[in-house]
């Protein structure tokens, strides 16, 4: 999936996301919910940081799924912090399992959502993080 | 001239009477002058001494006076005998002599016998020598030597044996009597028989208290041929003039067999400790083994619990969409299949993070805390957010643990849980309290007022992967109350259920304090 043409709003959501069925969710809420990102899809953490160069931190919220190939999701959030701009863009995280020891290794990294995507009210929870975060912005 | 006259006379004209009688009375030795009728015609001073009499009284009285009773008879005999064809001679050399004292004491003696012949007739004169002190000496020696452990053998120069102990004559299988008198090689086994001779000659040669034989084993022969080990001391003994040497012979069968033992223990000792050695190594493989296993054991739940519900819940998601998008478009029968899909997918999931709990329980977490049950029982309630109707009280003293806080909780979660999930009236209540504390466990009970369970379940409820309903009916997998059972045991408690007729409850023990083992490199 390649990233959509240049959004014409001005709210951007970066989804780091492997899985196609999880993006076309992500997708679908997004859609149900009314709220106006533009998504970006980046299958890995190279391609992300790569994404990282085209969109402007200040209106840009990471979705990272930890469980992507190479180098996994928290690997790619210690990264995208080190970049100029994008150290204090807000972050979500998404797990398959809410084991233990992802929380664990989350920690530290201060997101502002942790979602476990089997999770019935993960959805409705992780898009009234992105409307408040939403107003905030406008 | 005088002396010369003085050397040409013969001493025995010198010899007045007078001068005989001063040399017999001044003659440390009893001597007694016989008349052949058995007359005591003389005896000199040192013989009154000997036998506590007068010499008045001694001379003239028959010479069978001086012996014991039980002799007298035959000495009579033997007197007459030797009156016969008299010699000069020791009397009764192959035997004890014993002359009667005054005072009834009988006395070890020996007796030399010297014939005179005068005109007069033929005459005896006894020398007679008091041996109790030497006999005494003798007893004691013999004593000391019959007492030893070890067998004792005295041998004279030629190497006859002339006395041995009756420890010996055990240990040899001879008598007494058969030892002595035969050569001391009768005890040494044949092939060594040889040599034997000359070994004595050179101790003889310079004899001094050795042990034999000190660089080579020994070994003595019984009188069944059969031979024994043995360890032999030599001792040189001077007596009248003669010098025997007194063999002491201990029997080291035993102390041979001992050694042997000894070496034989020490080798299985070696043996067992090569044993115990190669059976460490194999537990270390083998506890490596199982350390690799249970890193494989993680690998597979991550592998089941990550991996494999990824796409399960694309499955589920998709099933999701086609009733959103398309549900219209569809049969009644489509959209219900599309339903028990989802349902199934479900169940799936949570069937995998079942075994994921289940296999997790096995292992034990490393870190302890102190958990408040009351307080745990209350988080637990607020998570399992109760319909409305259901409610569950807690006793007043639920006690505060040392345990892993994360066992504990699902121990409570799923014992609560499935009160509540399987509660048949709109109603209930589930009651959490504490039974005993004692100084190792505490007793926990879980009891609900639900519609209990059969007596013929109760063991089956444990089993994993079992429920007692139609799994279409309830969402369960029936890992919860193995799971339960797998975590109490693990820690070292026990669960039971009772239910008769309405209501169930769980009992369970939990360690006060847990004892944690040193935590798992592998985990």
């Amino acid at each position: 999936m390649s990233p959509p043409p240049t959004p014409p709003l001005d709210l951007h959501i970066l989804l780091v996301e492997d899985d196609d069925i999880d993006v076309r969710a992500m997708r679908r809420q997004l859609q149900r919910s009314g709220l106006e990102f533009a998504l970006v899809v980046a299958h890995d953490g190279e391609a992300a940081l790569a994404q990282l160069e085209l969109l402007a931190p200040e209106t840009t919220v990471l979705i990272v799924d930890l469980n992507i190939p190479a180098m996994d999701g928290v690997q790619f959030i210690r990264h995208a912090r080190r970049v100029p701009g994008w150290t204090a863009v807000p972050t979500c995280v998404l797990t398959t399992s809410g084991g233990v020891a992802d929380r664990a290794r989350v920690q530290p990294l201060q997101v502002c959502a942790y979602v476990t995507k089997s999770s019935p009210r993960a959805y409705p929870w992780l898009m009234s993080k992105l409307r408040a975060y939403a107003a905030q912005v406008a | 001239m005088e002396d010369k006259a003085q050397n040409s006379i013969a001493p025995q004209e010198m010899l007045t009477a007078n001068m005989y009688r001063h040399l017999a009375e001044s003659c440390p030795v009893a001597m007694l002058l016989v008349s052949s009728t058995g007359t005591i015609l003389y005896a000199n001073p040192e013989a009154c001494r000997l036998f506590l009499i007068d010499n008045n009284v001694l001379e003239g009285s028959p010479l069978e006076n001086l012996i014991p009773e039980r002799y007298r008879k035959g000495h009579a005999k033997l007197r007459l005998h030797y009156q016969q064809g008299a010699t000069r001679r020791a009397m009764g050399s192959n035997r004890a002599l014993f002359a009667l004292r005054s005072d009834g004491v009988e006395v070890p003696v020996e007796v030399g016998l010297n014939p005179i012949r005068t005109e007069h007739g033929q005459f005896v004169l006894s020398t007679i020598i008091d041996v109790t002190e030497r006999k005494r000496a003798e007893s004691r020696f013999q004593l000391a030597v019959e007492s030893a452990l070890n067998a004792m053998v005295m041998v004279d120069q030629a190497g006859t044996i002339v006395f041995s102990n009756t420890r010996t004559a055990e240990m040899f299988g001879y008598t007494s009597e058969e030892l002595n008198g035969q050569p001391i090689e009768i005890l040494v086994p044949a092939r060594f028989r040889r040599h034997h001779p000359e070994k004595r000659a050179s101790f003889s040669n310079a004899p001094a208290s050795r042990p034999m034989g000190a660089d080579r084993d020994l070994y003595a022969v019984r009188a069944d041929g059969s031979e024994m080990p043995v360890e032999v001391g030599l001792n040189p003994i001077r007596s009248n003039g003669a010098v025997y040497t007194l063999c002491s012979i201990v029997d080291i069968t035993e102390r041979k067999r001992n050694q042997e033992l000894q070496a034989i223990h020490s080798l299985q000792l070696e043996q067992s400790n090569r044993a115990l050695a190669a059976a460490k190594a194999d537990l270390e493989r083998a506890v490596h083994t199982l350390q690799q296993n249970n890193k494989d054991l993680d690998e597979f739940v991550h592998i089941a619990s990550h991996d494999l519900k990824s796409p399960l819940r694309g499955i589920g998601q998709l099933a999701q969409w086609v009733i959103e998008d398309e549900g219209d478009a569809l049969s009644m029968e489509g959209r219900q299949n599309l339903a028990t899909m989802q349902q199934r997918v479900t169940r799936m999931g949570q069937l995998l993070d079942d075994l994921l709990a289940y296999s997790k329980a096995l292992r034990v977490h490393p870190v302890v805390t102190s958990v408040d049950v009351g307080a745990l029982v209350l988080d637990i309630v607020s998570l399992l957010a109760p319909a409305d109707g259901f409610e569950v009280t807690v006793g007043p003293n639920l006690p505060t643990i040392h345990a892993e806080r994360p066992a504990v909780e699902v121990v409570l979660t799923n014992l609560i849980g499935n009160a509540l999930k399987h509660h048949d009236r709109d109603t209930g209540t589930v009651h959490v309290r504490c039974l005993s504390v004692d100084s190792d466990m505490v007793e926990l009970e879980v009891t609900d007022d639900g519609p209990g369970i059969l007596q013929r379940y109760h063991d089956q409820i444990f089993l994993p992967f079992r429920t007692l309903r139609r799994r279409d009916e309830t969402e369960t997998t029936g890992v919860g109350l193995a799971l339960v059972k797998k975590l109490v045991e693990t820690r070292g408690g026990s669960i039971l259920v009772e239910s008769a007729g309405r209501g169930t409850s769980f009992r369970f023990t939990w360690p006060r304090s847990a004892i944690v083992a040193a935590p798992d490199p592998s985990a």
